[in-house]
């Protein structure tokens, strides 16, 4: 979070314009590009690392039928005397 | 001995039990604003459900005259009852009694009431309030730390271990609440450290006062070691039956199902708004908590440590939930060492006791700098990724606005075996944000 995407992709860009304003206009230009790009749930559910995109207030019986659902769940993890957390 | 006179003897050494140290111990520990052992576990528990144990247990130390020195019970008071109507062992200890200092035969009551638990599969509650080990034993009262130390560690994870600090806890006692799932302490006249002020004067030259050292202000804000800091001794008491409502027996059964009352599809239009429009602006993720759960009920963990995040349970249609949420309304709700280290543990206790674990995130990313990479950021944040990778139980996680990066990652992330993820149109996911300049306050 130091420096934003836009700084990373098009750092070299950014610091070839002089004019101040010409520079804040490209910047807002490019932040605006990935904001549409990748600044939005879509992307990730693209690819199913989302399930669905919910409405906010709708958040509360969306939780509950998933849990709901879910109540049945089984997952074991591998056999081992114990695990070795990062302590 | 007529058979009366056999009850009559019964009864008065019941009566000889119950005064502890005697009236007037019993007078002082009341002016320093405090109750007794016998009154505090009244209060924790059902009325009328405690079943005392070992009452007439005395200790059997000989040397520097505490041969002399008897009293019923010796510094402990041990048993079980119930809590709403689910049973629960508890002990506390006795300051009445040589100030509560732990003798063998106190160890050994408390290790009954811990070794029974364990086979019934019930919580133990252990309340503290003691000066340390009695000197007078020597060894044989450290082996008895040492013999509760080993039922903490071998119940861990087996049935919930609950430790409420109502006086002083120091040196190697500490160990055994630092061993338990969840440590309540009091404002005022409960403290837990290794040293005291007078050892650390002497070895660091440090001047510190017992509450700067080790008071609940210390330990439920900075530290982290209390998860709960009262006001009273009752409230820190109801704290307790709190937590036990919305946890389970042990780690074969699940959390008590209550009935629900808040309809399940309950529409919350003002969370349509909550999220600012500029990116920068925080909102207090607890405000979302309260709205989506079963009547704005929300027992919140460590609630003034790692304010950052908020861990806590709740209930969603009766059910008993784990919350884990990044708060943007402190340092932008950034990750750090101590919100890891809070979440980590959290998320361990629930997937332990199979508590289902609801993730809101809105996370900026790890906070930079040397403060956190030489405190170790990146083992902390492990800590909170492996509990997360690690846990089997239900697992929903909703994204509200930024999940950025490696916090994405250890936030209950799809991959990380999260069963159902869902996402709030105002989500942003990505390797990070696209201006710099996202500021933490």
């Amino acid at each position: 979070m130091a420096s934003g995407a836009v700084e990373v992709l098009d750092g070299k860009k950014i610091a070839e314009i002089e004019n101040p304003e010409e520079r804040a206009e490209f910047v807002a230009k490019k932040v605006d590009e990935y904001t549409k790009k990748f600044a939005n749930p879509y992307e990730a559910a693209k690819f199913g690392y989302i399930d669905d995109v919910i409405e906010p207030r709708n958040t509360r019986f969306r939780v509950i039928r998933a849990l709901r659902t879910l109540e049945t769940k089984r997952l074991a993890n591998p056999e081992k005397k114990h695990s070795n957390i990062p302590l | 001995m007529l058979i009366e006179q056999k009850i009559q003897e019964l009864l008065e050494k019941r009566n000889e039990a119950r005064l502890g140290g005697g009236q007037k111990r019993i007078d002082s520990q009341h002016a320093k604003g405090k109750m007794t052992a016998r009154e505090r576990i009244a209060l924790l528990l059902d009325e009328g459900s405690f079943e005392e144990t070992d009452m007439f247990v005395t200790h059997r130390t000989v040397d520097f005259g505490l041969d002399k020195q008897q009293y019923l019970g010796d510094g402990v008071v041990t048993g079980h009852g119930t809590i709403d109507g689910r049973v629960v062992y508890v002990y506390a200890q006795d300051f009445t009694v040589f100030g509560g200092a732990l003798s063998e035969t106190m160890s050994l009551k408390i290790c009954k009431v811990m070794d029974q638990a364990m086979k019934v599969g019930a919580p133990v509650i252990g309340i503290c309030d003691s000066g340390g080990a009695r000197i007078q034993e020597g060894s044989r009262s450290l082996a008895g730390y040492a013999e509760i130390f080993q039922r903490n560690i071998n119940a861990s994870g087996v049935i919930p271990q609950i430790s409420a600090i109502f006086g002083p806890c120091a040196g190697g006692a500490v160990y055994s609440p630092a061993l338990t799932d969840f440590i309540i302490m009091t404002n005022v006249g409960s403290y837990m450290f290794l040293t005291g002020p007078k050892v650390v004067k002497t070895v660091i030259g440090e001047d510190v006062s017992t509450d700067d050292l080790g008071g609940a202000r210390i330990h439920s804000q900075k530290s982290g070691v209390a998860h709960f800091a009262a006001e009273t001794e009752e409230e820190g008491l109801a704290i307790i039956r709190r937590l036990i409502s919305f946890i389970p027996q042990n780690n074969m059964e699940n959390a008590p199902l209550v009935e629900c009352n808040d309809p399940i599809d309950r529409m919350e239009d003002a969370l349509n708004q909550i999220i600012p429009d500029n990116p920068n602006k925080p909102y207090n993720v607890g405000d979302i908590i309260n709205a989506i759960v079963d009547n704005g009920d929300f027992l919140e963990i460590h609630k003034n440590y790692a304010k950052n995040i908020i861990v806590g349970f709740a209930r969603f249609d009766g059910m008993s939930v784990g919350i884990v949420a990044n708060n943007p309304a402190f340092f932008a709700g950034v990750l750090d060492c101590d919100a890891s280290r809070k979440g980590a543990r959290f998320v361990r206790f629930c997937d332990a006791f199979n508590i289902p674990i609801v993730t809101l995130v809105d996370v900026p990313g790890f906070l930079p700098g040397t403060g956190q990479e030489y405190n170790g950021i990146i083992v902390h944040g492990a800590k909170l990724l492996y509990a997360y990778g690690e846990s089997t139980v239900p697992k929903v996680t909703v994204t509200l606005r930024k999940s950025y990066g490696g916090s994405h990652l250890v936030m209950g992330c799809k991959q990380l075996r999260n069963d159902v993820n869902y996402a709030w149109p105002t989500a942003e996911i990505a390797v990070m944000g696209a201006s710099g300049g996202q500021r933490c306050r």
